[in-house]
């Protein structure tokens, strides 16, 4: 059976008063002859601002009767006669308008002058739209009071019928609604606040789900401010040296091992993925001791576990590292991660299950050993170069190169090189692998295909070295490279420390011809200050903002806010991170001028470009996709 | 000593009967006041509030009232300004109460008259106020002109907020899944 608005209404109107309605009535009707009782005994005054004519046959025409209406709820009138072309308004108006009664000759331009700019135009649609369909409406709008003062107001406007049912002109009923409008705005406000916050937390708890290392960071560093605790990082290898090859198995496995870990940990101990293999858990509150026992569990059952993911089973080789750490400690997370980083490398390396620190190393040996790894690392030539094509959206072609560096592991295998990176900057090491990379890059852009140019990547801490300038002039001239086809892509612009240094830098090489760009635009620690006051050419979107942007319409409006920005300052825009065809006409449509990810390319190895050595250095601590 | 006793008769028969024919018209409308007030607010200890503030000025001045062309009609106007004053006052002492609105949405048709009823209610609550009152009274029959001196609005804006209100109506009601089927109506 299918029912519609008037069925129901005829259902509505059939309705007689129930058993239960009648009782109510009754009950109601009591209780007011109850009160009026009462009142008239402690002679209250009943009737107050009550109007008591009698509304039907005390009526003596529209403009009195809505303007009595009005003023019984203490709004104000505007009054426009079609005869004489007059408009008037009453003094309640006047205050609404912010202006004493007669203080502003009335005329419909003096009402539209004191109008907000911006909303006249709609209250002269909106009166005219009622004039000439002869029907009624009503609006929100500003007005603009004395000393720019402004407030919202809400009118409904009439149209008024003369004797012979003739429209003769318009009645407007006004009321300040600004506190109503203000609420309305904040509540709308917070709703899509709530909406956005939600979805970034993703639903997390504050204890519980898995982190990633920025979060797992984070998480740190708010347990070292409120007390003491235990740091443990848990290392995995795949059992017989196969190295994953990622997608999706191996992440699968790292979600598969983390919840078997987390079952294993305290219920109040916070767990995160740190990389490809690599686990942490904090354990606030716990003495070295049962740490270390809780620790040899984790590993012991780890490595007893047939584990499946995907067609596979497999067995995990697994070793710990963990440190304590006081309240107010000198160490920060990083340097904690670094610290259980090298004590399970240390157990690794001499066969042990577990190595146990009872407190953070002294910050100079900290330094000195992965100085030490770092620099062994390039001298061992431990990295590789890929390369990813990138996608010049004007022409549609690919017209650029990104060299990137993977660091090679154990087995030979490429990896993503940002834990060596973070550890690096860190250590205030990234020098010698920039210095690495572009003579290694060079080489290959001077043999290679003529690809018109070339990213190459510079870490912001590089940038303020004295020596840098000398040595990249060194290489262009060595390897006879044309300085007009490289760009160099700063990255961690936090870690700019020496600013004039980096000024020098950065003004001498766009003269030698190179040009500049700021990676991971719009997250961390860059800013728009950046384009104001630093010589770029080039801002490389953060993947963070484009890789949903299709579905997101807040990351589509912080896009086009990024690349107007940049358009103005004379900088041109790429979003990397592109991963299918409708972001990349998004894109275009929004005017960015370049394109990477897979959508475009994946990174590939490059012919010729060096490989491992066999120099056994592990840096594979963080899977970092690169796009 | 017996002189004065016939016109204390007449004075207190006269009292009598204003007190129960008051009696009988809060019994007979006091529902339908309410129902009238809540097609604007869902608030119903405020809508009771009103309608109950009303009712008793209305008892106090019952002799002037009852002569009126017809008193409930008076005793409209009088509880939608009780029930407007006190919004604005509420909303002045705590803007955070606007916040949630419920939007009811029926799954299944009403069953009932009384169903019928709180659907109307509930929809007319998602309309323009003033929208919401002319269509409660046009519902309940009052004519055009009674509707404009009720609400104090202008006769043309009547005729055009009861079609403005149909509209509306019948849009939420095929939202809520009741559409017209072809009855070649």
């Amino acid at each position: 059976m299918t029912v519609d608005l008037d069925d129901i209404l005829a259902m509505a109107a059939s309705h007689k008063p129930t058993v239960f309605e009648r009782a109510s009535a009754s009950r109601n009707t009591r209780w007011v002859q109850q009160q009026y009782t009462r009142a008239k005994a402690e002679g209250r005054d009943l009737v107050g601002d009550v109007d008591l004519h009698d509304p039907l046959r005390g009526d003596t025409g529209e403009v009195r009767r809505i303007t009595r209406a009005a003023q019984l709820a203490k709004q104000g009138t505007v009054r426009w006669d079609a005869a004489t072309g007059e408009l008037t308004w009453s003094d309640e108006m006047s205050l609404i308008l912010g202006r004493p009664p007669g203080a502003v000759r009335q005329t419909l331009d003096a009402l539209y002058g004191l109008t907000h700019p911006d909303d006249a135009h709609r209250v002269r649609q909106a009166a005219t739209a009622a004039w000439l369909g002869r029907t009624a409406t009503e609006l929100t709008c500003r007005v603009v009071q004395p000393a720019g003062i402004t407030r919202w107001v809400h009118f409904y406007i009439e149209v008024l019928t003369g004797d012979g049912g003739e429209p003769t002109g318009i009645i407007g009923t006004a009321r300040d609604v600004t506190e109503l409008e203000l609420a309305r705005r904040e509540h709308e406000r917070r709703a899509r606040r709530r909406a956005i916050v939600e979805r970034a937390s993703g639903g997390l708890g504050p204890r519980d789900g898995l982190r990633d290392r920025t979060a797992f960071s984070d998480e740190i560093d708010r347990s070292r401010r409120t007390g003491t605790g235990v740091l443990l990082v848990v290392a995995t290898e795949q059992g017989g040296g196969t190295e994953p090859q990622g997608g999706t198995d191996s992440e699968r496995l790292s979600d598969v091992v983390a919840t078997f870990i987390m079952k294993l940990a305290r219920r109040n101990d916070i767990c995160g993925v740190l990389g490809p293999g690599e686990f942490g858990v904090l354990m606030p509150d716990i003495g070295l001791r049962p740490a270390t026992s809780l620790a040899h569990t984790i590993v012991e059952r780890l490595r007893g576990q047939l584990f499946v993911a995907g067609p596979h089973g497999l067995r995990l080789d697994a070793w710990g590292g963990l440190v304590r750490f006081e309240a107010y400690d000198e160490s920060s997370s990083i340097d904690l991660l670094i610290d259980a980083e090298s004590a399970w490398r240390h157990a690794k390396e001499t066969g042990a299950l577990l190595k146990a620190l009872p407190r953070p190393a002294p910050a100079d040996e900290r330094q000195e050993a992965w100085r030490t790894r770092v620099r062994a690392a390039v001298a061992g030539n431990g990295f590789t170069l890929y390369t990813q094509p990138i996608l010049d959206l004007r022409l549609n072609q690919i017209t650029r190169q990104e060299i990137l560096l993977r660091t090679l592991n154990d087995a030979g295998n490429p990896v993503p090189p940002s834990p060596l990176l973070d550890i690096a900057e860190h250590v205030d090491e990234t020098l010698p692998i920039d210095l690495w990379v572009m003579d290694n890059a060079f080489e290959l852009i001077a043999q290679g295909p003529p690809t018109p140019h070339y990213q190459i990547n510079l870490s912001g801490r590089s940038l303020g070295d004295p020596g840098l300038l000398g040595r990249v002039q060194d290489l262009l001239h060595k390897h006879d490279v044309d300085p007009r086809r490289i760009t160099f892509e700063i990255t961690e612009t936090a870690r700019i420390d020496n600013r004039s240094e980096a000024m020098y830098f950065a003004r001498t090489i766009r003269e030698l011809g190179c040009q500049l760009a700021l990676d991971d635009f719009g997250a961390a620690y860059s800013s728009f200050i950046y384009l104001k006051s630093f010589p770029i050419d080039l801002v490389k979107i953060d993947g963070a903002f484009i890789t949903d942007i299709v579905n997101s319409p807040t990351d589509q409006a912080l896009v086009r806010s990024i690349v107007e920005a940049c358009q103005a300052h004379g900088v041109l825009t790429a979003a990397e991170y592109v991963r299918d065809a409708a972001t990349i006409e998004l894109l275009r449509g929004f005017g960015v001028d370049f394109a990477q990810g897979y959508e475009v390319g994946p990174p590939m190895p490059i012919a010729g470009a060096p490989a491992s050595s066999g120099t056994s250095i592990e840096f594979d601590l963080r899977l970092d996709s690169p796009a | 000593m017996t002189v004065v006793e016939p016109s204390v008769t007449v004075a207190e028969r006269r009292l009598a009967e204003l007190d129960a024919s008051f009696e009988e018209f809060c019994r007979e409308n006091i529902v339908a006041v309410e129902r009238f007030l809540r097609s604007q607010c869902g608030d119903r200890e405020l809508v009771q509030e009103a309608v109950q503030e009303t009712l008793i000025t209305a008892r106090d001045k019952w002799e002037e009232i009852s002569g009126y062309e017809k008193p409930l009609a008076w005793v409209y106007k009088t509880a939608r300004y009780k029930l407007m004053n006190e919004q604005a006052r509420q909303r002045r002492e705590a803007t955070a109460t606007l916040d949630e609105v419920p939007t009811d949405r029926l799954v299944a048709p009403p069953a009932d008259s009384r169903e019928a009823q709180e659907w109307l209610l509930s929809c007319l609550r998602r309309l323009p106020e003033r929208q919401a009152a002319v269509f409660a009274l046009a519902f309940e029959g009052w004519t055009d002109p009674e509707i404009a001196r009720i609400l104090g609005m202008a006769d043309n804006t009547v005729r055009s907020y009861k079609s403005a209100a149909r509209r509306r109506l019948k849009e939420l009601a095929e939202e809520a899944g009741f559409t017209a089927p072809a009855r070649g109506r």
